[in-house]
């Protein structure tokens, strides 16, 4: 059977979930994307017909993410420069759209990287918390504790709290 | 009505992301009912949710990238190719204009390959010409370094530098002017004692800063990125971890 077709759809998604995860590089993540949707294609024969084709894309995705920033995990933190400052001149602003979108953006890419991840693929991909296990290979149980602990350190980065230190040790790669 | 265990963090996430039976969910809104605090912050991560949502959806209504589109238009193998050979095959095809005609190397992993970025690709282009080139790599040599950054950074029209390498075991043999599409572009190469070559190639870039980026071809690997005012690849027949620590040498940050 053809899954070729069903991968089409998905695209959209994948590239909104790819933006986020680089804080709205559009180059960035759509280089994610295509290298994602090339090692789909390269494994299509192992997606299990009847399961979620989404799902199944957002785990190479993730999994693609994953390997780039563990051999970049040297880069130079550009973008987040840019957003402390953009940060500085609208800490104060909390109810301006513009500047809270600004600020969300920013306080997402603070995240140490298991959190931000579990909070990506519910908040924004709505997945079930069950569905975000098996993309992660983790258990339900360790979704909802990310989920809890990067929500509220969310939240406090959004009201101003000091910024901590990105930590890229989390990342594991689970296929 | 008043649950019998209080309702905790993940309680009310799982509310919020539509993961609870009704039963519980009666017990968390008649929590949210009694506990106005916990209901403001419940109100405030949601909103962050809500926000979430009107940051990035409006991706979904972008028109997919050309290049993506191509992927999925190519056609199917129809035999099952190992995992990796076709996605260095696709890579293969869009290189086939610098590549043609070498050797293949076993060449796989899951390193991403940028391939659509066309300034890397003249890169590796000019590094795969002129670090090959024995009798004349370079216009000007190491010997007439001040002359050779006051001549590019001239011609550039912005200052260049000559990065120094010497940490990684790389040293200068001189620089050379190149057109990069109609624009000038500089190439700077480097040797080690085992007579390994890394280009770097740095063009004038005004617009936002990027991350490092990978693209490889059979023939060498490249770091680019952009740091304004000048764009960069560096090329090198080496593995990325040691093209990415050389990258590291020569990135500038910006001041803190």
């Amino acid at each position: 059977m053809d899954h070729r077709k069903d991968i089409a759809p998905e695209i959209p998604r994948l590239r909104r979930y790819a933006r986020a995860l680089y804080s709205g590089d559009v180059a960035a993540a759509d280089d994610l994307v295509q290298d994602a949707v090339e090692r789909a294609l390269s494994r299509l024969h192992l997606f299990r017909s009847g399961s979620s084709m989404r799902a199944w894309l957002l785990t190479i995705t993730r999994n693609v993410y994953v390997n780039q920033m563990r051999s970049l995990s040297r880069r130079p933190q550009v973008r987040e420069l840019d957003q402390e400052q953009d940060a500085a001149l609208s800490t104060q602003a909390t109810q301006n759209d513009g500047l809270v979108v600004r600020d969300l953006s920013r306080a997402l890419s603070l995240l140490p990287e298991d959190q931000r991840e579990v909070v990506l693929l519910v908040g924004l991909e709505d997945l079930s918390y069950k569905e975000t296990a098996d993309v992660l290979g983790v258990a339900v149980g360790t979704v909802m504790s990310r989920l809890s602990r990067g929500r509220t350190q969310l939240r406090r980065l959004m009201e101003g709290a000091p910024v901590p230190r990105k930590d890229h040790t989390h990342l594991r790669s689970v296929k | 009505m008043t649950p019998l265990i209080s309702i905790n963090d993940s309680d009310l996430n799982a509310y919020m992301d539509g993961e609870l039976d009704a039963c519980a969910i009666a017990e968390v809104e008649a929590w949210l009912h009694d506990h106005p605090e916990d209901a403001a912050r419940f109100a405030a991560v949601r909103a962050d949710k809500v926000a979430l949502h009107d940051l990035y959806d409006p991706v979904l209504e972008e028109d997919v990238p050309n290049e993506i589109e191509q992927i999925l238009k190519q056609p199917r193998p129809r035999f099952k190719i190992p995992t990796g050979i076709w996605i260095t095959a696709s890579v293969v095809m869009l290189f086939i204009g610098v590549t043609a005609g070498w050797n293949l190397r076993g060449q796989q992993g899951d390193a991403p390959a940028f391939v659509h970025k066309a300034f890397a690709e003249r890169a590796i282009g000019a590094h795969v010409v002129y670090a090959s080139e024995v009798r004349h790599p370079v216009e000007v040599g190491a010997d007439q370094e001040t002359h050779l950054v006051t001549w590019l950074s001239k011609r550039l029209g912005t200052a260049v530098k000559v990065p120094d390498l010497g940490e990684r075991g790389f040293s200068l043999i001189g620089g050379r002017l190149l057109a990069d599409e109609s624009k000038p572009a500089a190439l700077f190469m480097f040797e080690d004692t085992m007579g390994r070559r890394v280009t770097v190639y740095v063009k004038a870039q005004e617009g936002k800063d990027t991350t490092f980026r990978l693209a490889r071809t059979m023939e060498a690997n490249a770091v680019y990125w952009v740091n304004a005012p000048l764009a960069y690849v560096l090329t090198g027949d080496l593995g990325r971890e040691e093209l990415l620590n050389i990258a590291n040498l020569i990135y500038q940050p910006q001041s803190l």
